[in-house]
């Protein structure tokens, strides 16, 4: 069996408890495999632990306890390099771009500034991929002298997707990437985050409290509850079947109202 | 810095600031052509001449013209003044940055030196500095900058400290950017706003003392016209020549008003802005 791109052994986080007495338990033997190619959607309310395990890949934090594999090799023992590389390779879209992008930059500087820390691209290539990006994810052209504050919350998403695939990731980990956009907004970045997979074949992390985007974008899910990993299986089985009432509640919230469904 | 720029074309207040120190600078860059006699040259003939068509501000105990002399003072002051406050905030923002951003070794380090150096009075310091290094214009710069650069650091280190915590600074450093990159265009520009308010107050804060180190006889050696050792040399003179000390003390009274203005107006336009786009 070939190693998969990401996976997590046990992992658990603690924080200082905010009172200041104790530790706060944000993850607990959290276990996970996302293969090459697949789109895995992680479920969960606020405070469930899902911004952790963002950070936990990323590399941004060490875990408490456990292994975050990627490739099959422990993030713990990797050389500045490979930091530098896993950077390039796994990428991410956060909830709420307005504050997740350099509110000085412009789209252009935004979209380049990757290839241009990276080193993926310089000169004329560099303007000629950031406008094959800005394209790639349906803006026009207009925008790239744009700031973010000038942009909608739906075009300011597209530009914070478009930077996360500059550098060519092999994952995007998409850290509630909707929760900030209307209904409209919503459903066209998510078609839009469908239709670049299919075209760039990269694995997705799809995390969000709402099941629909999850059904309808990932093949399997996971449910994350106060740090605990409560099921995880095909989407089809899971919702076809929740073995837990967590789960089963979740369902619920997320159809009642049909909508993006479709 | 688009931000800085807009501030200062709202308020009134700033503009006021603005246009009363670009007239002292003006007028101490013009000073060659601007002042009716040489500020150096002594007449025993003419001293203690009270305002007249000659003497437009008057005659000190020499016989030197005083508008000359405040003139070209002003070239001294304004730019000792300057210099000092540049330098101080050079150290100071390297400093904080280094205490704010650096590996946790270095910021303990550089927090420490600055807890120390923040531990001395800033006017006995540089009183201590400038007296150490002998009494000369240069180390009188030297010790003004030596005594406010904690500050700086303090200033700085406490924005850094809050401006690495945005949002988009982590989403920079997950794109791969870091180091100067980082600083310059993630941490400076919002760092540099308040900054640069503070700069102009403690700029005001570096004149008056630069005058008052001036008047107890560091700094600028006669017969250099500088703004504090001219109002030292008045002093004998208060009750028969009272012009001696009105002039520069007007001198100094306006550079700092002018830089307190250009600081409020451009803290307050900047405040709006925040409250509206936020």
């Amino acid at each position: 069996m070939p190693e998969p791109l990401l996976s997590l052994e046990g992992v658990s986080q603690e924080y200082p408890h905010p009172s200041g007495r104790g530790r706060l338990r944000a993850l607990d033997g959290v276990s996970l495999r996302l293969e090459a190619g697949q789109a895995l959607g992680l479920a969960g309310q606020s405070g469930a632990g899902k911004s952790t395990l963002t950070r936990l890949i990323l590399g941004l934090e060490a875990p408490a306890g456990g292994r975050v594999l990627w490739k099959g090799r422990d993030l713990a023992g990797f050389s500045r390099g490979q930091r530098r590389e896993l950077r390039r390779q796994a990428q991410v879209v956060w909830q709420d771009p307005f504050v997740y992008l350099n509110p000085y930059y412009t789209v252009r500087n935004l979209i380049a500034e990757p290839m241009e820390v990276l080193g993926t691209a310089a000169g004329r290539e560099l303007e000629e991929k950031t406008r094959e990006l800005l394209d790639l994810v349906d803006l026009p052209v207009n925008c790239l002298e744009a700031r973010p504050h000038e942009l909608s919350g739906g075009q300011c998403q597209r530009v914070a997707i478009a930077r996360a695939l500059a550098p060519q990731p092999e994952l995007l980990i998409c850290d509630e990437a909707l929760a900030s956009l209307d209904l409209a907004q919503q459903a066209a970045v998510l078609k839009l985050l469908a239709r670049l997979r299919q075209r760039l074949g990269m694995s997705y992390l799809f995390i969000s409290h709402d099941l629909a985007p999850l059904a309808w974008l990932c093949s399997r899910i996971a449910v994350l509850k106060d740090g605990r990993l409560w099921e995880q299986g095909h989407t089809a089985a899971i919702l076809a079947q929740p073995a837990h009432p967590y789960t089963k509640a979740l369902i619920e919230a997320s159809f009642a109202a049909p909508r993006l469904t479709g | 810095m688009a931000g800085v720029t807009k501030a200062f074309r709202q308020s009134a207040m700033a503009r006021t600031g603005g246009l009363l120190l670009a007239l002292l600078l003006a007028a101490g860059l013009a000073a060659p052509w601007l002042a009716p006699h040489d500020p150096l040259r002594t007449d025993l003939s003419q001293r203690l001449h009270p305002p007249s068509l000659d003497f437009p501000l008057g005659s000190d105990q020499l016989g030197r013209c005083v508008l000359s002399r405040v003139l070209f003072g002003a070239r001294v002051s304004l730019f000792a003044s300057l210099a000092a406050s540049l330098l101080a905030l050079g150290a100071g923002l390297l400093a904080g940055l280094a205490a704010g951003l650096g590996r946790p070794w270095l910021q303990a380090l550089f927090k420490a030196a600055l807890d120390i150096a923040l531990a001395f009075p800033g006017f006995l310091l540089a009183l201590v500095l400038a007296g150490a290094l002998g009494p000369s214009l240069t180390s009188l710069v030297i010790g003004i900058a030596g005594a406010s650069w904690p500050w700086w650091g303090r200033l700085a280190r406490g924005l850094t400290l809050g401006a690495k915590e945005k949002e988009f600074v982590l989403g920079g450093r997950v794109s791969g950017v870091r180091g100067l990159r980082l600083i310059r265009r993630y941490i400076m520009p919002q760092i540099a706003p308040p900054i640069l308010v503070a700069a102009s107050l403690k700029t005001a804060w570096i004149i008056l003392a630069m005058a008052g180190l001036g008047y107890l006889g560091l700094g600028a050696q006669p017969p250099t016209p500088e703004w504090g050792a001219m109002l030292q040399e008045s002093r004998m003179y208060l009750v028969r020549a009272p012009w001696l000390m009105l002039a520069p003390g007007a001198a100094v009274t306006l550079s700092v008003l002018g830089f307190n203005l250009l600081a409020e107006g451009l803290r307050d336009a900047m405040q709006v802005k925040r409250a509206r786009s936020w």
